[in-house]
C-alpha cells in the first residue's frame, strides 16, 4: 500500500462555479481517512478525481511521490467500492472478483488462488457461483470489497459504501472494514455524510464544505477543537456567542454584555465562542462563567432532556441527564466551564 | 382467486385475441382447400398449394433476397445504432435530444414516401444499384427500433458498473465489449428481431426497388395475388407464420422471451 498526496486540487465544470478549490492533503501509508460533509460539498468529486473517473481542472495527485495526475483510470491500480456496489450483473461472484486479475493478465492458477483466498477472507466462499441479483445488500457489499482488494491495489477508495445498508448491518460492516483495513495495513479514503460512522473508523477526518477543506485532523481533535464555526455546527456544537475585539479583556477573558467569560484556549482573533449542549451545566455550584436564563422550550431525548434557554447572550441549547424534567418558565443558572468553551476565529 | 375485475379483463383479452387470431386461422384453413380460389367453407383437403409455392420462382428468389436484405439491414442498424446510443446516453453531448429525435425521425415519414424518395435519389439520380438502395431503405426502417430499445436498456443499466471495470484495470474500449454489451444483450436481440421481422415483411419500400433484377417476397406475394386468386397465397402465408413462430421459439429457447421484454 502507498501514501497519497493531493496538491491544490481544483475542479470547475463551466469555468465559473468552483466545485472544488485548493484541496490539499496527505494520507500516510496504512491510514484510513474519511471525507465528511453534506451532499454537494464536493467529497465524491474529490474521490472520483483521485480515482481518475473525473478530470481535475488544476492540481496534482501523487502516489508514493509519483505524479499520477495524467495516468488514466485503468492504469492507476486503485480499488474502489461504490455506493451502488456496481457489481457486474452478468458475472458470478467468482468472476466479478476475478475480473481485475484477468485484466492484469494473471495465470488461471494464480487467479484461482487469489480469488479463493479473498472470498474466504470476506466470508463469501459458499457464494462463489451465485450471481449479484441473488445476493443480499450486505453480501453484495462484501463482493464489491473483495473485488476491490483482490488486485492488491495501491489504495482503496470507498464512496459512501455503507449508506445503502440497514442500520444494524451498517455498524457490523464498518467494524469489519476497519478490522480488515488494520490487518492488511491498507491505505483507505472513505467518503461519507455520516458523522458517527466517520469518527468511529477513521484515523483522520477531512471535513469539507462548499468545495473547500474546513478541517483535516484526528477525530478527537476535531471533536474537541473544531477549527471553524462550520465544523463546530456540523459536529453538534449548538451554542455560539458572537464576540469582537471590544469584548476582549486579555488572552483568556472576554466580557459580553456584562457577563465575564474565561477560556482555557487563547481567545486572540476569536469571532465566536462555542460550547456543546451537554457541556453546559444547570444550577451548578460555581460562580465563574455563569449567567442566568429562562427555560422556553423542552424536549425529551430518552437519555436526557434538551432545553432551550433564553438569556441575555441569546438562546442556549442545553442537554441535561436528570430524573425529572424541568418546567417551562423556570429560571436557571447556566455554567459554561472554561475548558469546554472554545474560541473560534472563523 | 379471480375477482370480477380480473374476470372481465380476461374475457376482453380473449375477445381481442380471437379477433387477432381468427383471420390467421381462416388463412390456415383455406390453404388446405382443394378449390382453386380462396374460399370458405372448404370442400376437401389438399397439400398441392404448398407444393405450388415451389413452382413459383419469384417466391423462392423473393424469399432469398428478403432474407438477405433483412439480415444485412438489421446488422447494419445494430452496428451503427448501438455506438450511437452509447454516445447519446453516456456522454453529455450538446444537442443530444436533437440527435435522438433525428434518429427516430424516419418513423414519422410514411414508408411509401421513403421508398419513393429513395428510388428518386439513389436509383434514378445517383444510379446506385437497386440492392444497395434497398439496404439503405430497410436500414432506415430498422434504425429507430435499435435506438428505442437499446436507449431504454442503456438508461436502465447502472453506469457505475462500467466505471468499476475501469478502476479494475479494464480500458474503456475493452469495457464496452466485456461489460456494456453483455448487459444490454437481451435488448440487442429484441431489437434485431424487431428489425428483421419489419424488414422481412416490408412492402412500401421494397415495392419501389422491385423489378426484374430483384424480387422481394412481400411484393412477389402481392403481385401473385393480383394475377391468381388461389390458395397458394394462403399456403405461403402459413409458411411465413411458421417461420416467424420458429424464430420466436428459438429465441425463447436460447434466452427466454421474458428476458427480452424485461
Amino acid at each position: 500500500m502507498a501514501n497519497l498526496e493531493v496538491k491544490n486540487l481544483a475542479k470547475s465544470y463551466d469555468g465559473k462555479t468552483k466545485v472544488l478549490q485548493d484541496i490539499s492533503f496527505t494520507i500516510e501509508n496504512g491510514e484510513l481517512v474519511s471525507i465528511l460533509g453534506p451532499s454537494g460539498c464536493g467529497k465524491t468529486t474529490t474521490l472520483r478525481i483521485i480515482a481518475g473517473l473525473i478530470q481535475e481542472t488544476a492540481g496534482q495527485i501523487l502516489v508514493n511521490g509519483k505524479d499520477i495526475t495524467k495516468t488514466p483510470v485503468y492504469k492507476r491500480n486503485f480499488g474502489m467500492v461504490f455506493q451502488s456496489y456496481a457489481l457486474f450483473p452478468h458475472l458470478s461472484v467468482f468472476d466479478n472478483v476475478a475480473f481485475g486479475l484477468k485484466m492484469h493478465k494473471l495465470s488461471k492458477q494464480e487467479i484461482n488462488e487469489k480469488v479463493s483466498g479473498i472470498l474466504e477472507m470476506t466470508g463469501l466462499s459458499d457464494l462463489a457461483s451465485q450471481f449479484p441479483a441473488q445476493l443480499s445488500g450486505g453480501q453484495q457489499q462484501r463482493v464489491s470489497l473483495a473485488r476491490a482488494l483482490v488486485t492488491n491495489p495501491e489504495m482503496l477508495l470507498m464512496d459512501e459504501p455503507l449508506s445503502n445498508l440497514d442500520a444494524k448491518l451498517r455498524l457490523k460492516m464498518r467494524e469489519e472494514i476497519r478490522k480488515l483495513q488494520q490487518e492488511m495495513k491498507m491505505t483507505v479514503l472513505f467518503v461519507t455524510h455520516d458523522q458517527q460512522e466517520c469518527f468511529a473508523i477513521s484515523d483522520k477526518v477531512l471535513i469539507m464544505n462548499q468545495g473547500r477543506i474546513e478541517q483535516f485532523d484526528r477525530p478527537e481533535n476535531i471533536f474537541h477543537h473544531p477549527r471553524t464555526e462550520y465544523v463546530a455546527r456540523f459536529i453538534g456544537y449548538d451554542n455560539f456567542i458572537p464576540v469582537n475585539a471590544d469584548n476582549r479583556q486579555d488572552s483568556y477573558h472576554i466580557a459580553v454584555k456584562g457577563t465575564r467569560l474565561t477560556t482555557e484556549e487563547n481567545n486572540e482573533n476569536a469571532k465566536v465562542l462555542t460550547i456543546r449542549p451537554e457541556n453546559i451545566q444547570l444550577n451548578a455550584d460555581s460562580t465563574e462563567n455563569t449567567l442566568t436564563g429562562t427555560i422556553t422550550g423542552r424536549e425529551y431525548l430518552g437519555q436526557s432532556f434538551k432545553y432551550t434557554i433564553h438569556s441575555e447572550l441569546g438562546d442556549f441549547q442545553v442537554e441535561e441527564a436528570r430524573q425529572k424534567m424541568r418546567s417551562s418558565g423556570d429560571e436557571v443558572k447556566l455554567t459554561l466551564r472554561a475548558k469546554h468553551l472554545h474560541p473560534l476565529s472563523e | 382467486m379471480l375477482n370480477r375485475k380480473n374476470k372481465t379483463l380476461t374475457i376482453i383479452s380473449l375477445i381481442i385475441l380471437a379477433l387477432i387470431m381468427l383471420p390467421l386461422v381462416l388463412v390456415v384453413i383455406t390453404s388446405f382447400n382443394n378449390q382453386s380460389s380462396i374460399s370458405l367453407p372448404i370442400t376437401g383437403f389438399t397439400l398441392s398449394w404448398y407444393s405450388n409455392i415451389f413452382q413459383q420462382p419469384d417466391f423462392i428468389t423473393g424469399f432469398e433476397s428478403s432474407l438477405l436484405v433483412a439480415l444485412i439491414a438489421s446488422f447494419l442498424a445494430l452496428i451503427i445504432g448501438i455506438p450511437a446510443v452509447y454516445a447519446l446516453t453516456r456522454y453529455n453531448l450538446q444537442h443530444a435530444a436533437w440527435f435522438q429525435s433525428f434518429f427516430l425521425s424516419s418513423t414519422l415519414i410514411p414508408e411509401i414516401v421513403i421508398g419513393f424518395a429513395l428510388y428518386q435519389t439513389a436509383v434514378i439520380t445517383f444510379k446506385m444499384p437497386v440492392f444497395i438502395s434497398l439496404i439503405i431503405g430497410h436500414f432506415l426502417l430498422c434504425l429507430p427500433y435499435v435506438i428505442r430499445l437499446i436507449t431504454a436498456s442503456m438508461l436502465m443499466m447502472d453506469s457505475h458498473i462500467e466505471e468499476a471495470s475501469w478502476v479494475c484495470g479494464c480500458s474503456p474500449k475493452k469495457a464496452f465489449f466485456l461489460i456494456v454489451l453483455p448487459n444490454i444483450k437481451s435488448s440487442i436481440i429484441a431489437a434485431f428481431m424487431m428489425c428483421f421481422i419489419n424488414s422481412f415483411n416490408n412492402i412500401p419500400i421494397s415495392l419501389f426497388m422491385n423489378g426484374p433484377s430483384l424480387t422481394m417476397l412481400p411484393p412477389a406475394i402481392l403481385n401473385y395475388l393480383q394475377n391468381n386468386y388461389d390458395p397458394t397465397v394462403s399456403a405461403i402465408s402459413v409458411v411465413l407464420m411458421v417461420f416467424t413462430a420458429l424464430m420466436m421459439f428459438l429465441v425463447e429457447k436460447v434466452i427466454g422471451i421474458s428476458n427480452i421484454t424485461k
